[in-house]
């Protein structure tokens, strides 16, 4: 069943819905929770969760796109559930590795700011990017994925993948500093 | 701010922006037309090697490739044949282009691919352009690691030199990958028959593909060519090392 079909089903309280959305999307949401918790049983109860929260949200709320929708929720509580573990700060995973490959962005200290705008402000540099600079940087930072998968899925080489990482890690800094953001 | 705030932050992210990088996606980042035919042609060194070289050099007198085509006068007709050939090997081998906005950002990029793969000081990198005095073809080789007068081998490791010739001008080049060892020889003899350089292509391999770097009317670009160490590899096997 299409995404299209399949909220159909969610706004007509149709419980194959989360079945239906499980199938199509459930690996690949799954896959990503893996990267983050590294435990395919947490993984696998992160996508029941967020298909349930997804049960939750369609209705009101109307997903352009069921897959990326379905990921966020799935991406956000694979990473609550992570920050509850404790002594896991720096534990494996590409979450981890992520979080460190980004220090550079930052500087790591307790500062306000306003959630939303640094999303937007985010969205402004992912969108300055070239298309494949913006793929990778996607995969690597939402999607979790490991920079060798990257390189195979988009034809790159492992170095190539790297430089085009840290050359946009650079520039998200300068972007937000230049944004006002208190780094 | 900590990173944990950036990456909270991207994962309120548009959906239509998330959407161009779903996993089950696979990209293929096809060249861009204005450039493909000289991506091609840089691209293809190994195998444009592989099908000319033979044909046109008496076997053990290898550096007449390079004396032949590396000079002003190409033989009629045969650099649109080479081209063709070049243009060939490209769709099949399906090369992924990047292009750069700055020459800056560009050398920014070749120096992070040398970090990358450990060639970190200016000792074990070495370049050299050499230009054809009558601007028909620039020249630039790229090869590692350089150790005075002489380039090591390091036989298990594949490392390979590619030299590339380039026409920006007419939109065309061509190139051909060598064994080390040999590119001692070859650029010696080119020293003196380069003499100035207007444009540069560079070229540079490693273990995992090949990857070129060359400008062009100021803009750089880089082509990536998956499996390049296979396709070096069946150059070598050509040449009979």
């Amino acid at each position: 069943m299409d995404n299209e079909g399949i909220v159909s089903l969610f706004f007509a309280r149709d419980e194959n819905a989360i079945r239906e959305a499980r199938q199509a999307h459930g690996r690949a949401l799954a896959a990503l929770a893996l990267r983050i918790l590294g435990d395919s049983r947490d993984a696998e109860e992160c996508v029941s969760d967020g298909l349930f929260r997804a049960w939750n949200t369609i209705p009101p709320q109307q997903p352009r796109d069921l897959g990326a929708f379905l990921a966020k929720i799935v991406r956000g509580l694979a990473i609550d559930r992570l920050r509850a573990r404790e002594a896991q700060k720096r534990g494996a995973g590409e979450y981890c590795l992520s979080l460190e490959e980004l220090s550079e962005c930052v500087g790591g200290t307790d500062t306000a700011f306003e959630q939303g705008a640094l999303t937007e402000a985010i969205g402004d540099y992912l969108r300055s990017l070239s298309p494949q600079a913006r793929w990778i940087f996607l995969r690597r930072y939402f999607w979790f994925e490991r920079v060798e998968d990257i390189a195979r899925a988009g034809g790159f080489t492992q170095s190539k993948v790297k430089s085009t990482l840290s050359r946009a890690r650079k520039g998200l800094r300068e972007h937000l500093e230049k944004e006002g953001f208190d780094l | 701010m900590k990173t944990e705030n950036i990456l909270d932050a991207m994962g309120a992210l548009e959906e239509s922006m998330l959407m161009e990088s779903l996993p089950q996606k696979r990209r293929n980042f096809r060249p861009l037309a204005a450039v493909a035919i000289l991506a091609a042609a840089l691209c293809v060194t190994a195998g444009a090697a592989y099908l000319i070289a033979p044909a046109i050099v008496p076997k053990g007198d290898r550096q007449m490739v390079q004396m032949e085509y590396g000079g002003v006068d190409w033989p009629e007709g045969k650099a649109e044949e080479l081209l063709a050939r070049a243009e060939k090997q490209r769709a099949v081998s399906k090369m992924p282009l990047t292009r750069f906005d700055s020459l800056e950002e560009m050398e920014a990029d070749l120096e992070l691919e040398l970090l990358d793969n450990d060639l970190r000081t200016q000792e074990q990198c070495h370049y050299q352009v050499f230009g054809n005095a009558n601007s028909r073809i620039d020249i630039f080789v790229y090869y590692y690691p350089w150790d005075g007068n002489a380039v090591s081998h390091d036989a298990g490791d594949l490392r390979v030199s590619i030299m590339a010739y380039v026409n920006p001008a007419a939109g065309e080049g061509i190139g051909w990958v060598l064994p080390q060892k040999k590119v001692t020889e070859w650029t010696q003899t080119s020293v003196y028959q380069m003499t100035h350089l207007d444009t540069a292509a560079r070229i540079y391999c490693d273990k995992d593909g090949a990857q070129a770097w060359f400008v062009k009317d100021g803009i750089g670009y880089e082509v990536s060519c998956r499996g390049g160490v296979q396709v070096m590899q069946m150059v070598l096997d050509s040449f009979h090392y």
